[in-house]
């Protein structure tokens, strides 16, 4: 099989124009090899064209009172030639792409099969393992959102089965040359196969010395970026993630470990950057829904004027049917449901989270309940596991950063 | 030796009364004259009123378009601070358009990234669904086609004028339709109205409803307008006039008419189901109501790639037309672009899968992707023949003949970068990306609209009896060219390397192409508003154009320009082909101007 850099794609002069590189994929050379002959095939007929007419204009220009010179008004055979000649090289073209079309749709047998779930705005990513992704990435210097890093083996097929939790998304990998809309009623798929991880790619250096991927320092790995290609609201353009490729032992390590070996405040705050981030902030920012900075453990007032605490069953019930019971001010707001994108361990993560960024999430009974006798510990859903990390801290738990260094 | 004089009589006669008068001259103070106007029935009025709408409404696009080109100079950006009391304040950047919000405790008001983007995915859904449904599909044919096609087939006027007139009331609603949805903040669906998105967002408001409803209405004045021009072609050709003594623009206007009456009641009723999901929950599209959201992008297309050449073909007419009378040479081929419009129309119906190579069964996918191809075929035809017009021929570089040339230009690169978004898999790569932006812009724009800058300029002195000042109109084309290749050929290469389209923000690499691009557009916009200054000064202070100051053969040129309200004194009668420059004299021209060709050596070239 072919791989990127020594493709023939690849090599074709001025690919370097259209391309920021070579492909990442099994399929992509073959993607690039057909765009770079179809743009030289159009170049020569643009200049011949153009050529001609330059000729035409310039030799044939008007001189006052001289006619035009006589030349047959048509002829069969220029247009017969003129018509079949190009309608062959249509077929070459049509049989390069159906053929690296087939590439692209038939996947190799074993490797990973793992769900994508898009949602309005995020990706939620489940590998076999049942772990989702552990880490996300600063989309750039300024930006305040991160995006959410997945991990996938080199040379090693992955098939990812699609769907949409509400409106239409599409996954594009611009380094594979490849795109797949993404629908709310039904799967579609997409796969790939990584290349080799080139000689003098980056490697993987975590900052924090306490991080539980510690042992992935030193890996080399190549970034490639996720982008929603079909239109989805507000945040279309900051639905993005970054598919990482990893040598096949160090990926099997992680996966291992999942994110599961996480604390929970830690697990939290990762799946808080992959699915709320967009719409909540943690740092009393208004965005489109509630900032959940001191936000668990508050007395708020819902959309028909009840009020309502803050606490583990209205986050878990928020989660799961946000539409049941809205906070005043944010009525017209459609937040998607998680159900079946995060299951009740994510959610006690998320709750941990929540807990240790809010100064008031207190360990006594709430003054606002109802039952003064009813403890937090009582009601289900409400893990022990949770409880350590509840502390009143306003700031967020440091986290580690899979900030690369060369 | 001219098309008229087998009555007998002559070419002006002298009658005198109202008859002589341009058929724009007042009725004696302004309200009658509105009245007047408002209650015309002459295609050529209409076709006026109809280019006066619709330059309003591309003045409109316009500046949403210059909106969303500039809020793409900056990718946005949140930047978090620390104030000195330790409070994490959190900003926006890179926004030109944010409305911002009012926090429901505080009272404060934020700007977060959100509301911007909200507002700029309104900026270029109203850019979208102005060009398409109220400038770019109606342009050509309602307005030069209105004036045009009665006159260049000998007619009085359009089959149905009365129908006429309602077709115009009709779009005049659709339109402010829209205007109206874009008074209630706009909406952002984009154009295209996808499901589900379009059914559930801005729930509880009807400015998407409006909106639709425009598209709707408007559709009924494609199909009304196409009927009256299909009977026109069919029953009102000058006698003497057979199919193939048409002139070639009244047969793009034909074949455009065919698929504007077949094709345009998809999108009617496809709209309409819309409107029952959205309104009434009825499910069709939405899978939360069961339905099927492909099944939307099916209905859609089958419409909306149709449309593409409503929007294409008439641009095409205009261009045979120009090139054949700035190069004063029979068209080459005359019958192959006739049938290769008639072949664009009929390969029209069978393309729409290529929009959803992305969505769609993959034995279908391959099937569109072959049919797709087939659309390249009458497409490069016409361009070999238009080209092989020029042979031989007496080019003048008028401002018709550059913008001509434009349209090759534009339109080649258009057609070629089509190929790649055909073949299936560099399409899976492409598709959804700044090269498709880039790609329908060469087509709509350096087709569709420099087409109609071509025409306008080509017609201008038949339409108002005034010139232009063809130095002062040459420096507008220069403007225009060099902004739109500015502005779009960067695209190409945005998409190739990653960009989707839609997007409010972007990787921070992009900037330079957006930026590049961005001023581009403004140049764009400078030669635009360029043109329209030297149509108000030809309008204020233009000399007075003569009847044919082209050359032209067919039959407009022999009315007056500009022409009385009946258009012809008497009924033509044609005993020649539109573009029989080897043997004809143009109408009002003195066969001492016109030096024709030694008849012998016409005789031995038509002999093949």
């Amino acid at each position: 099989m072919t791989f990127l850099a020594d493709g023939p794609g690849a090599s074709i002069p001025l690919h370097s124009w259209w391309y920021k590189g070579p492909g990442g994929s099994s399929y992509s050379d073959a993607s690039d090899f057909a765009f770079m002959t179809i743009f030289w095939y159009s170049v020569v007929w643009f200049v011949a064209l153009f050529a001609i007419t330059t000729y035409f204009v310039v030799k044939y220009r008007r001189k006052e009172g001289q006619a035009s010179e006589v030349s047959p008004q048509h002829n069969t055979k220029i247009e017969l030639i003129w018509t079949v000649l190009p309608s062959l090289t249509l077929v070459v073209m049509f049989v390069m792409g159906f053929r690296g079309y087939s590439d692209m749709l038939v996947p190799k047998g074993g490797g990973l099969d793992c769900d994508l779930l898009a949602q309005k705005w995020s990706w939620s990513l489940k590998y076999p393992t049942g772990g989702s992704n552990t880490e996300s990435l600063k989309a750039n210097e300024l930006a305040s959102t991160t995006v959410p890093i997945y991990y996938f083996p080199e040379e090693t097929p992955v098939k990812l089965r699609l769907i949409s939790k509400d409106v239409m998304h599409a996954l594009w990998v611009p380094d594979f040359r490849a795109k797949v809309d993404i629908l709310p009623n039904r799967y579609t798929k997409f796969w790939f196969e990584s290349g080799k991880i080139p000689a003098g790619a980056k490697t993987l250096m975590f900052a924090d010395i306490t991080d539980p991927f510690h042992f992935l320092d030193g890996v080399p790995y190549v970034d490639h970026a996720i982008h929603c290609a079909e239109y989805c609201g507000d945040f279309h353009s900051d639905m993005a993630a970054v598919i990482r490729i990893i040598p096949k032992d160090a990926f099997a390590e992680w996966l291992k470990k999942g994110d599961a070996a996480l604390p929970p405040v830690q697990r939290g705050q990762k799946i808080w950057e992959t699915n709320c981030q967009t719409c909540h902030s943690i740092d009393g920012t208004l965005r489109t829904g509630p900032s959940w900075k001191d936000l668990f453990g508050r007395t708020e007032t819902m959309t028909d004027g009840s009020t309502v605490v803050v606490d583990d069953n209205y986050t878990r019930e928020s989660i799961y049917e946000p539409q049941k019971r809205i906070v005043g001010g944010f009525g017209g707001v459609i937040m998607p449901t998680f159900a079946g994108a995060l299951d009740a361990d994510q959610i006690n993560a998320l709750i941990a989270y929540m807990k240790s960024i809010s100064v008031n999430a207190k360990e006594e009974p709430d003054p606002a309940d109802p039952k003064p006798d009813a403890k937090p510990g009582d009601k289900p859903g409400d893990k022990p596991e949770a409880k350590p990390d509840a502390k009143p801290e306003a700031k967020p738990a440091e986290t580690p950063k899979a900030e690369p260094k060369k | 030796m001219t098309t008229l004089d087998h009555s007998g009589h002559p070419s002006t006669p002298a009658h005198g009364g109202h008859h002589d008068e341009p058929y724009y001259t007042g009725k004696g103070g302004v309200w009658p004259t509105i009245v007047d106007w408002a209650s015309t029935v002459d295609h050529k009025k209409l076709g006026v009123m109809y280019l006066t709408a619709i330059l309003v409404l591309f003045f409109l696009g316009g500046v949403a378009a210059l909106a969303v080109r500039t809020e793409l100079l900056e990718p946005v950006t949140t930047v978090t601070t620390i104030t000195a009391s330790g409070q994490a304040v959190t900003r926006t950047e890179g926004q030109l358009f944010n409305p911002g919000k009012v926090d429901p405790v505080t009272g404060e008001v934020s700007y977060p990234a959100d509301l911007g983007n909200n507002y700029y995915n309104r900026l270029f859904t109203m850019h979208g669904a102005i060009m398409v449904f109220m400038v770019i599909v109606p342009g050509i044919p309602a307005s030069l086609g209105n004036f045009f096609l009665p006159l260049m087939l000998g007619a009085k006027d359009v089959a149905f004028p009365r129908l006429n007139l309602l077709s115009w009331y009709v779009y005049t609603l659709g339109s402010l339709f829209g205007v109206l949805a874009i008074a209630y903040h706009g909406v952002d669906t984009g154009w295209t109205f996808y499901t589900p998105y379009s059914t559930t967002t801005d729930a509880g408001h009807w400015r998407v409803v409006y909106m639709i409803l425009a598209a709707f209405t408007l559709g009924f004045s494609s199909i009304l307008t196409g009927l009256n021009f299909v009977v026109t072609v069919h029953k009102l050709r000058a006698p003497g006039m057979g199919w193939f003594d048409m002139p070639l623009f009244c047969w793009a206007i034909y074949a455009t008419a065919i698929i504007q009456v077949l094709a345009t009641p998809v999108i009617g009723i496809t709209l309409l189901l819309l409107v029952f999901e959205r309104v009434f929950r009825v499910g069709i599209f939405d899978p939360g109501l069961g339905g099927d959201p492909v099944l939307y992008q099916h209905f859609f297309w089958f419409y909306s790639h149709p449309v593409v050449y409503v929007m294409i073909l008439p641009g095409m007419g205009v261009i045979s037309d120009v090139i054949a009378v700035h190069s004063r040479k029979p068209i080459f081929g005359y019958r192959a672009i006739a049938f290769a419009s008639l072949g664009i129309a009929g390969v029209a119906f069978i393309v729409w899968g290529h929009h959803m190579f992305a969505s769609m069964s993959e034995m279908a996918s391959v099937v569109f992707s072959a049919l797709t191809f087939l659309v390249a075929i009458p497409t490069a035809v016409k361009i070999f023949n238009w080209i092989a017009t020029m042979y031989k021929g007496s080019i003048a570089m008028t401002t018709p003949m550059i913008y001509a040339l434009i349209f090759l230009f534009l339109f080649a690169i258009g057609g070629l970068t089509g190929l790649p978004l055909a073949t299936l898999n560099t399409d899976l790569h492409l598709h959804d990306s700044y090269f498709v932006v880039a790609h329908f812009h060469y087509v709509m724009f350096g087709g569709t609209i420099v087409a109609l800058l071509a025409g306008l300029h080509h017609w201008w002195p038949k339409m108002f009896g005034k010139m232009y000042n063809q130095k002062a109109a040459n420096i507008g084309a220069l403007l225009v060219f060099v902004g739109f290749n500015v502005t779009f050929f960067t695209q190409f290469f945005l998409g190739t390397q990653g960009m989707p389209r839609r997007y409010a923000s972007y990787p921070a690499e992009f900037q330079i192409y957006h930026v590049i691009s961005t001023y581009g557009s403004y140049i764009l916009g400078i030669g635009f508003m360029w043109h329209l200054l030297v149509f108000i000064y030809s309008l204020a202070a233009g000399p007075k154009a003569k009847d044919n100051p082209w050359g032209g053969l067919t039959l407009e040129w022999v009315a007056a320009s500009p022409p009385t309200e009946h258009n012809f004194d008497h009924e033509p009668i044609v005993t020649h082909g539109p573009y029989d420059y080897d043997t004809q004299v143009p109408p009002k021209w003195d066969p001492k101007d016109w030096p024709l060709p030694d008849p012998a050596k016409v005789a031995a070239a038509h002999r093949h």
